[in-house]
C-alpha cells in the first residue's frame, strides 16, 4: 500500500496555507452575533411567556369581576320588575309629600290625621299651607327625575279611587297636565287619592260639598289620561332598557388549556426524495463491494402535544359568540435514529500528535437507525380566533361548537431532517416555516360550576402552512387532536 | 497570546475580543475552508458560517486542548455541512463506477507550493476532496469519515485510494509541465 510520507508531505504543506478574508465577513459574522445575542434574549422573553400570560389573564380577570359586579347590582334598579320594589320606599313618602297641600289647605283637622300616620310628619311640621305646597311642587320637580315604570304606576294606579275636585286638587292637577312624566302623573293621582280618603273622614260634616264627592266617570277619564301619559315614557324605559341589555354583553375573561397528541401528516413525499433516497442506495452499491445494507429511516410517530393560554369571549347574540386568545402550543414526533455522529480528530491540530483523537460533538448529527427514540419538540405562540354557536338551549348541559382560524409562530424547536444523500439526521432551524396558518374545530360542554363557567369537549387543528420548507421533505403538515378546557369565572 | 482571557472576553460579548480572535485565526481557517470548496466565495461563507458556530458555541470550550485545534474542528464540520447542504456538492458526491479512477501505489514527494497543491486538491471531485483532506490531512479515520459522510467505511477507503491515485498523477503531469517550461497545465 501506499506510504505514510505522501500524507506528511501533503498535511505539511497544507499548515501553511493562508488567505486573508474579505472585510464583509467579518461584518457579517458581527452582524449575527450581535442577532444571536438579542435572540438569545428573546428566548429569555419566551421562557417567561407562559406566566405572564397567564398572569396577564388573572388580571383581566379580576378586572372583568371587578367591572361586572357593579353592572349586576345597579341592573335591579332600571329593570321594571324590580323598579317597583326598589324605589317603593321613595314612591311611598312621595304622596305623603303631595297629601300635605290639600290637608293643610282645607281642614285643621287633618292636621290630627296626618300626625297619625309617619309617613306624613315632615308635611304636618311645615309651618304653611303655602311653604308646604312650595316643597311639595319642589319635591315633585325633584321626583320628575327619578323615572318609574308602568308597573310601579300600576301598582299605585290601582288605589286611584277618588280625585279631589277642587282648587288645590285643580293645582295638583294642573301639575300633573304639566309633569309629562308618569311618576309624577302617578304620585300626584296617589295624593289625591290620599286626599280622597282623608277627606273621606270629613264628608260627613261636608255632605254639601258635591264636587267633593267620588266621581267614577272623572276618575275613569283622570287615570286613563295618566296611564296614556304613561305608556309612551314606559315604552322609553324598556327601549332604553333594551340598549343597555344589548350593551351588556361584555367581553369575558378565562383561561384555555387542553392535551392531546400531535402528528405530522406528511400529504405528498416529492419524486426528488425517493430518487435522492434511491440515488443513494445506488451509490452505496455503486461504492462498496459488499451487499447493499439496508437503511433504516424511522417513520414520524405521534406523541404528546399541549396547549395553555388566556381566553376572551365576547358574546355576539344569545347563541353566537366570538373568542379570541393567545396560546402556547407544544407539539411533539418521536423518531427513530441510530447514534450519534462523533467527530474524532487528532488533539493539537492532528499535527503535533496525530495518534490522539479528541471527540467534537459540534453539530448534532445522528445516522439512520432504530438505536434510539429522539422527540423532536415544537413551541408554538398562537393567536386564535374562533366564532362559537350554541346547539341547544339548556341552560345545565348547553352544548357549543366551536370553529375558526389561528396564527401560529414558532418559537423554538429541536427537530431532527433525514438528510437523503448522507443518511444523517441533522437539526436545522432554517427549513422549518416560522408562520404557520391553523384551522381548528372544537365540540364543547357547559358545566357551570359554583360561579365558574367550564366548557370541556374534544378539539382538533390542522396547520394549513408546511411545516417544512424543504420539498424534498414532503408536505409535512401538523394535526393535533385533544380535549379542550375552557374556564370563565365569574359567571354561572 | 492569552486564549484564556480571550475566550472569557469573548464569552463577555466584548467585539473588541471577538474581532481578536477572529483576525487571528481567520487567515489559517480560511485556508481550511479553502481545501474543502470550490470557490473562494464558498471559501468565505464556510468561514462565515465557522466562526458564527464558534461565538455561538464558545462556552462549550473546556480550555482542556487547543484553542486552534476547537476552531479547525468546527470549520471542518461546518465545511462537511455546507457540502450536504448545497445541491451543485451533493450531486458530485454521488459516485458511480463509471468515473472511479485507478488505483496506483505510487509515492512521489510533495515538490509543489502549497498554493499549487492546495489548487490541485480543489480540482478533486468533492467526494474525493472531502474523503482525502479528511483523511491525509485532518487524520479522520476512515471509520469516522464514513459517520461523517454516511457512507460505509470500505466506501471512504476505497475513495480515497483512488483520490490519492489521481492527485498524484495531477502532481506528476504538473511537475512535468513545469519542468518542460509550461506555465500551468489544468489536470
Amino acid at each position: 500500500m501506499y506510504d505514510p510520507k505522501f500524507e506528511k508531505g501533503v498535511r505539511q504543506k497544507m499548515e501553511g496555507l493562508e488567505f486573508t478574508p474579505s472585510q464583509s465577513v467579518w461584518a457579517n459574522i458581527q452582524k449575527a452575533v450581535a442577532g444571536q445575542r438579542r435572540r438569545r434574549g428573546g428566548l429569555f422573553f419566551w421562557r417567561f411567556a407562559l406566566p405572564a400570560v397567564l398572569l396577564a389573564g388573572l388580571t383581566s380577570v379580576a378586572y372583568f369581576a371587578a367591572t361586572r359586579r357593579p353592572a349586576t347590582i345597579a341592573r335591579p334598579s332600571v329593570s321594571p320588575a324590580t323598579t317597583a320594589g326598589a324605589e317603593s320606599p321613595k314612591v311611598s313618602a312621595a304622596p305623603a309629600a303631595v297629601t300635605a297641600p290639600p290637608v293643610a289647605a282645607t281642614a285643621t283637622q287633618s292636621t290630627a290625621t296626618t300626625t297619625q300616620r309617619p309617613a306624613t310628619a315632615p308635611a304636618a311640621a311645615a309651618p304653611s299651607g303655602t311653604s308646604v305646597h312650595e316643597a311639595t311642587q319642589d319635591r315633585a320637580v325633584a321626583n320628575d327625575h327619578s323615572r318609574t315604570t308602568l308597573a310601579s304606576h300600576r301598582a299605585k294606579g290601582d288605589r286611584n279611587t277618588a280625585i279631589h275636585p277642587s282648587g288645590e286638587a285643580d293645582g295638583s292637577l294642573n301639575l300633573v297636565a304639566s309633569a309629562k312624566d308618569a311618576t309624577t302623573n302617578t304620585r300626584t293621582t296617589t295624593s289625591a287619592t290620599t286626599t280622597g280618603t282623608t277627606d273621606a273622614g270629613t264628608t260627613d260634616a261636608n255632605a254639601a260639598i258635591a264636587p267633593y264627592l267620588y266621581q267614577p266617570a272623572l276618575a275613569d277619564q283622570r287615570s286613563s289620561a295618566a296611564i296614556k301619559a304613561a305608556v309612551p315614557s314606559a315604552k322609553k324605559s324598556i327601549i332604553s332598557l333594551r340598549r343597555l341589555d344589548k350593551a351588556k354583553r361584555p367581553w369575558e375573561a378565562g383561561f384555555a388549556a387542553g392535551g392531546g397528541v400531535s402528528r405530522l401528516n406528511r400529504l405528498n413525499i416529492s419524486t426528488t426524495t425517493q430518487d435522492q433516497s434511491l440515488s443513494a442506495n445506488l451509490y452505496n452499491i455503486a461504492t462498496t463491494n459488499a451487499a447493499p445494507s439496508k437503511t433504516y429511516v424511522s417513520d414520524i410517530r405521534p406523541d404528546a402535544s399541549f396547549t395553555a393560554g388566556i381566553y376572551l369571549q365576547k358574546p355576539l347574540s344569545r347563541r353566537w359568540s366570538v373568542n379570541l386568545g393567545m396560546n402556547l402550543h407544544y407539539y411533539s414526533t418521536r423518531i427513530t435514529i441510530g447514534q450519534q455522529v462523533n467527530t474524532y480528530v487528532p488533539a493539537a491540530a492532528s499535527l503535533i500528535a496525530p495518534n490522539v483523537s479528541q471527540a467534537a460533538q459540534t453539530s448534532t448529527a445522528f445516522i439512520a437507525g432504530d438505536r434510539q427514540v429522539f422527540t423532536n419538540h415544537y413551541y408554538f405562540l398562537e393567536l386564535p380566533v374562533n366564532v362559537q354557536y350554541q346547539l341547544n338551549k339548556s341552560h345545565l348541559l348547553p352544548l357549543f361548537v366551536e370553529g375558526g382560524v389561528s396564527l401560529s409562530r414558532l418559537m423554538g424547536s429541536d427537530a431532527l431532517f433525514y438528510n437523503a444523500h448522507s443518511g444523517v439526521y441533522y437539526k436545522d432551524p432554517s427549513v422549518l416555516e416560522k408562520t404557520q396558518f391553523n384551522v381548528s374545530s372544537a365540540l364543547m360542554v357547559g358545566l357551570p360550576f359554583h360561579g365558574i363557567r367550564i366548557m370541556a369537549g374534544p378539539q382538533v387543528e390542522y396547520g394549513l402552512t408546511p411545516l417544512v420548507n424543504n420539498h424534498s421533505q414532503g408536505d409535512q403538515h401538523f394535526f393535533y387532536g385533544g380535549l379542550r378546557i375552557v374556564v370563565i369565572p365569574g359567571r354561572k | 497570546m492569552d486564549y484564556h482571557q480571550l475566550v472569557k472576553d469573548c464569552l463577555r460579548g466584548d467585539p473588541a475580543a471577538q474581532k481578536l480572535l477572529y483576525e487571528h485565526f481567520a487567515g489559517t481557517m480560511l485556508g481550511v475552508c479553502y481545501r474543502y470548496t470550490k470557490s473562494m466565495v464558498d471559501a468565505e461563507d464556510v468561514l462565515q458560517e465557522g466562526f458564527i458556530m464558534v461565538f455561538k458555541n464558545l462556552h462549550q470550550f473546556s480550555f482542556t486542548g487547543e484553542l486552534g485545534g476547537w476552531i479547525r474542528r468546527i470549520m471542518i464540520n461546518t465545511a462537511i455541512n455546507y457540502l450536504k447542504r448545497h445541491s451543485r456538492y451533493q450531486t458530485d458526491l454521488l459516485f458511480t463506477e463509471g468515473n472511479l479512477h485507478p488505483v496506483s501505489d505510487d509515492d512521489p514527494e510533495v515538490s509543489l507550493s502549497t498554493k499549487e497543491l492546495a489548487e490541485l486538491i480543489r480540482q478533486l471531485p468533492p467526494g474525493y476532496q472531502a474523503i482525502f483532506n479528511l483523511h491525509a490531512i485532518e487524520g479522520y479515520s476512515h471509520v469516522e469519515i464514513g459517520k461523517i459522510l454516511g457512507i460505509k467505511e470500505g466506501t471512504s477507503r476505497s475513495q480515497y485510494a483512488r483520490a490519492r491515485s489521481l492527485l498524484i498523477s495531477w502532481i506528476y503531469r504538473y511537475s512535468a509541465s513545469n519542468q518542460n517550461e509550461t506555465t500551468y497545465v489544468r489536470p
